[in-house]
């Protein structure tokens, strides 16, 4: 697969645990530590150009979204939001949202009609916050009732009610995050989750047991794909059904993408995406994109071939001890004929980059290394 | 006192009118006050929410028709058969206050005014929800203290 990395780019220092590309993916937004890197992309041969740094919080800046129009939205174990307004002259304006919530905010993402956006956080509250033309201000609800845990993840259906969350109780929830005056009722005739949906209620849920670490909508399929930390994937649809599969390599997932109607692409702690696909109903591994390959066999037998210039006196004696000696000093490591995968820690999190006709062909990550990666698929 | 908001006359008499009127009701019947924004600051009568109100058989329905990010001063007769089964339809004042109003400036104002429709309505009862009334468990804590 020498051809699936499209760019790598080496951004920062430390983890980035949450980056996102606007609409037109010209602007990239990356987490470090306390502070959100705007960068400004200059194609997949240069490297992204650092536009603006937005630092407003004061504890880890855990999760960024743009949404459709432009608006950023970030939030931090500090307990609060700020939403970015784009100005003019390139900068942002932050707004502070007040979340209410007494411990930190953990996920973060704009609804896709961009006027609201859910807030996750340890406080086991999902924070639902819009704006209030009256009050000139944005306002947040909660959605407290059953979730006894921290939430990681948050997905958006594309009707924008149906909230899919994944947290530390095992459970992955969908609830209705209706909020009068922004949502019409229309969105939601003939939805298979229900009749009724009332901000705050709980449409289903599903238990899974580990930490739910991502949870991803497929809105016209009406399924929900979420990877687990006991390695698993698992697509759960409306009429309550779950089809699991387990990682090939052991390693928990944890961030998914869907591809297609039949596909899906997870990574995780094993440093390289990996791709399923759905044949007759059932979900199963498909391919391996970008991943280390195995050399050690082959190393040794390829310095033999460099290194014995020199021996020509005394061929065969002088030759076997020397190889050996070498041979010791590359027993148990790895030559340079293997390659590398372009993570070097875990992937975090994955984007969609590029889609054709509903079929993905380009995603971005980051990872616990600094990088943003871009894969073909 | 405070002089920043006023009752209007016309509002003293809607309220003077619905005092007589709900003094033997045996259903709830209910009041939407709020104050109007600038740069008035008059104390009105919310019409929309009042007509809500009237449709309502408990309080349950509470939640849905007054807003969630206001204040209100909803003026209330309960009905209530006293321990000797007399039958008593007291007037009580509820101060919705609920947790997502986000401007200081409103919180402000209402809580200044609060003694002002106080005396002006005649209460036997103040009672603050500050809690939105988000599930069963509060609108039946908010019915005992009414009836305590």
């Amino acid at each position: 697969m020498d051809n699936s990395v499209l760019a790598k780019f080496k951004l920062v220092k430390g983890p980035i645990y949450s980056h996102c590309f606007s609409a037109d993916r010209t602007i990239l937004a990356i987490t470090c530590d306390t502070k959100c890197y705007i960068y400004r992309m200059q194609g997949a041969n240069s490297p992204p150009k650092l536009h603006v740094t937005l630092e407003n919080h004061d504890k880890t800046v855990t999760a960024v979204d743009i949404s459709i129009h432009g608006r950023i939205v970030t939030c931090s174990q500090d307990r609060n939001a700020y939403v970015w307004e784009p100005l003019s002259d390139g900068t942002y304006k932050p707004t502070l949202v007040l979340l209410r919530i007494n411990r930190a905010a953990t996920a973060v993402s704009w609804a896709p009609n961009g006027y609201k956006f859910a807030v996750g956080s340890s406080a086991r509250i999902v924070a639902v916050c819009y704006y209030e033309q009256e009050n000139n201000w944005w306002v947040s609800k909660h959605i407290k009732k059953p979730i006894k845990s921290t939430i990681n993840t948050l997905s958006w259906h594309s009707n924008g009610v149906l909230l899919a969350t994944g947290g530390t109780d095992g459970y992955m929830r969908v609830f209705s995050g209706f909020i009068k005056g922004l949502d019409t009722k229309e969105a939601v005739t003939n939805s298979p989750w229900g009749e009724k949906f009332p901000f705050g209620s709980l449409i289903r849920e599903f238990y899974q047991g580990s930490y739910i670490n991502d949870v991803e909508w497929r809105s016209n399929l009406e399924k929900i794909a979420y990877v687990a930390q006991d390695g698993s994937l698992n697509v759960a649809d409306y009429q309550g059904n779950v089809q699991s599969v387990d990682a090939p390599e052991g390693l928990p997932y944890r961030t998914v993408v869907w591809v297609d109607e039949a596909s899906i692409l997870c990574a995780g702690y094993t440093r390289h995406p990996v791709l399923f696909t759905e044949n007759n109903g059932t979900w199963g591994f498909s391919k391996d994109f970008n991943k280390t390959s195995e050399g050690i066999a082959k190393s040794i037998n390829s310095l033999d071939i460099s290194a014995d210039d020199d021996e020509t006196a005394n061929p065969t004696f002088g030759i076997s001890a020397l190889k050996k000696f070498k041979e010791l000093d590359l027993k148990g490591s790895v030559s340079a004929s293997v390659k590398e995968s372009a993570h070097l820690n875990a992937i975090v999190d994955l984007k969609v980059f590029n889609e054709n006709n509903g079929k993905v062909s380009q995603v971005s990550s980051c990872g616990l290394d600094g990088e943003i990666v871009l894969y073909n698929l | 006192m405070s002089t920043l908001t006023h009752i209007g006359s016309a509002t003293k008499e809607t309220i003077r009118k619905f005092r007589t009127s709900t003094s033997r009701t045996e259903v709830i019947k209910a009041l939407s006050i709020k104050i109007a924004s600038k740069p008035s600051y008059e104390i009105v009568i919310e019409e929309e929410e009042t007509e809500e109100l009237d449709e309502i058989d408990s309080l349950n329905e509470l939640a849905d028709i007054l807003p969630d990010n206001s204040p209100r001063y909803v003026l209330m007769a309960y009905p209530l058969t006293t321990r000797e089964g007399i039958k008593q339809a007291p007037l009580i004042l509820l101060f919705w206050k609920p947790p997502t109003v986000v401007s200081q400036e409103w919180k402000m104002l209402y809580a200044n005014s609060l003694e002002l429709i106080r005396h002006e309505c005649g209460i036997n009862k103040l009672i603050e929800v500050t809690n939105g009334l988000e599930d069963e468990d509060q609108v039946e804590e908010l019915i005992e203290e009414i009836e305590k």
